[in-house]
């Protein structure tokens, strides 16, 4: 469906478009016919304008080290997840840590946290933690995993879910956070684990009490309900 | 020896063959390593986009069907936006400015016999400099370049609502030259 969007296209191609103008130009492009065949109509036609480049001289063993990283990939990540279920059942809680370093991705949806911007970047005073959650796959098959931190202020309490090895969304899936109190579930924040978004922070009212945080593949952003099956979850204590 | 087609091998390696893999690999190696090159002016960084290209294919992440055109088509279209989001990401003095890299149609040299692709090269060449001075520049501004739909319309002092369709009718333009310069080479090689 024609809209103003429409004019965004070059832009898109180019990935000049801000994180939010890109999600919403991507929820428009699932419903424009000729957005879609033009942004593919511009795709094909340029590749051929690749044939122009000049050779330039590969580095000499970019081969054996491309491809040996291509198919080692897949093997190290099965024993990551061997391993991380292992760690999870014998760690034990612990009450209070310094929060670890969080990826470059974290500052993506930390806009409009300034307050916690500062707290979290500030490394000489490590923010302590008053939860750490390590939130568990649904099913046996799934590989990715999240890390979770409850931060108790005096109204409020922020919440990081820090997503890791989830397989990145396409066109509007977004992975969509809820808290869920008995058998309602609230939406929190969200991410699209692409492009290093891979976390979100939001903050909770305090004398809000939740049980669990689970984590869903939603078709796109904005849902109150989940229409995904639950892909990874944690209990929280109260 | 036959050759086997882009979208076979694709299909092989979505069934996890790694010779599959590797064939592919060597055809597209030295043009994707050069196309990145030219994109981001960086040895390193060329290398970390190819890595993430290939394991991107091997592990499914992205999707070719065979009705969304030719399969080099997508697979630059992936080098490419692979690149400009290192670029984006990076933000180090070498990559910051896609924009300044020179625009490409350079003169012919001897040393582009060599070039694996130099047919194809030739081909191009052909038909983008049938286009007028503005649209062989602007496509180009928009490949190579990256350049915004405001810069381009303040370079040419056009509408920003028009760049989208000059943008267009040039790439049209050029994919009927290309067409024509094509045919001419099947008629010579008969």
């Amino acid at each position: 469906m024609r809209s103003e969007l429409c004019n965004q296209l070059i832009d898109y191609f180019n990935q000049h478009l801000s994180l939010e103008e890109k999600m919403t130009f991507e929820k428009h492009l699932e419903t424009c016919d000729e957005c879609q065949s033009e942004l593919r109509e511009l795709e094909e036609l340029t590749s051929d304008l690749t044939f122009l480049v000049s050779e330039e001289p590969v580095p000499s063993g970019m081969k054996d080290r491309v491809l040996s990283k291509v198919f080692e990939d897949e093997v190290s990540r099965e024993n990551k997840t061997e391993k991380k279920n292992e760690d999870i059942l014998t760690k034990k809680k612990r009450n209070k840590w310094a929060i670890p370093v969080l990826a470059a991705g974290l500052s993506l949806s930390v806009i409009g946290n300034g307050y916690l911007i500062t707290k979290i970047n500030s490394f000489n005073e490590p923010s302590e933690v008053t939860q750490s959650l390590s939130l568990q796959p649904a099913s046996q098959e799934f590989n990715g995993y999240a890390n979770g931190y409850i931060i108790e202020e005096a109204q409020f309490s922020q919440v990081i879910i820090q997503g890791s090895e989830l397989p990145a969304t396409t066109g509007q899936e977004v992975y969509q956070i809820w808290l869920i109190k008995g058998d309602q579930p609230i939406p929190a924040g969200s991410f699209t684990s692409s492009n290093g978004d891979n976390s979100s922070i939001f903050k909770i009212d305090k004398s809000e009490k939740w049980d669990t945080v689970a984590i869903t593949l939603e078709p796109n952003a904005g849902n109150r309900l989940p229409q995904g099956e639950i892909i990874l979850s944690a209990q929280v204590s109260s | 020896m036959k050759t086997v087609a882009d979208a076979e091998l694709y299909q092989r390696i979505k069934d996890k063959d790694k010779q599959a893999m590797e064939i592919l690999y060597d055809r597209y190696e030295k043009i994707l390593y050069s196309f990145v090159y030219k994109l981001t002016e960086d040895r390193e960084a060329a290398e970390e986009v190819i890595q993430e290209v290939f394991i991107k294919l091997w592990r499914g992440v992205a999707n070719y069907h065979s009705d969304r055109g030719k399969f080099s088509s997508w697979l630059f279209t992936l080098a490419r936006n692979q690149a400009i989001d290192l670029i984006r990401k990076k933000k180090t003095n070498r990559l910051v400015n896609m924009e300044a890299i020179e625009p490409i149609v350079s003169p012919e040299s001897t040393a582009d016999e060599m070039i694996e692709w130099n047919e194809e090269k030739k081909e191009v060449r052909k038909a983008i400099r049938r286009l007028s001075e503005e649209q062989r520049e602007i496509i180009q501004f928009v490949y190579f370049q990256g350049y915004t739909q405001q810069k381009i319309a303040d370079k040419y002092k056009i509408p920003l609502g028009t760049v989208k369709s000059r943008v267009r009718l040039a790439l049209r333009n050029l994919k009927l030259f290309l067409a024509e310069e094509r045919s001419g080479r099947v008629h010579n090689e008969k």
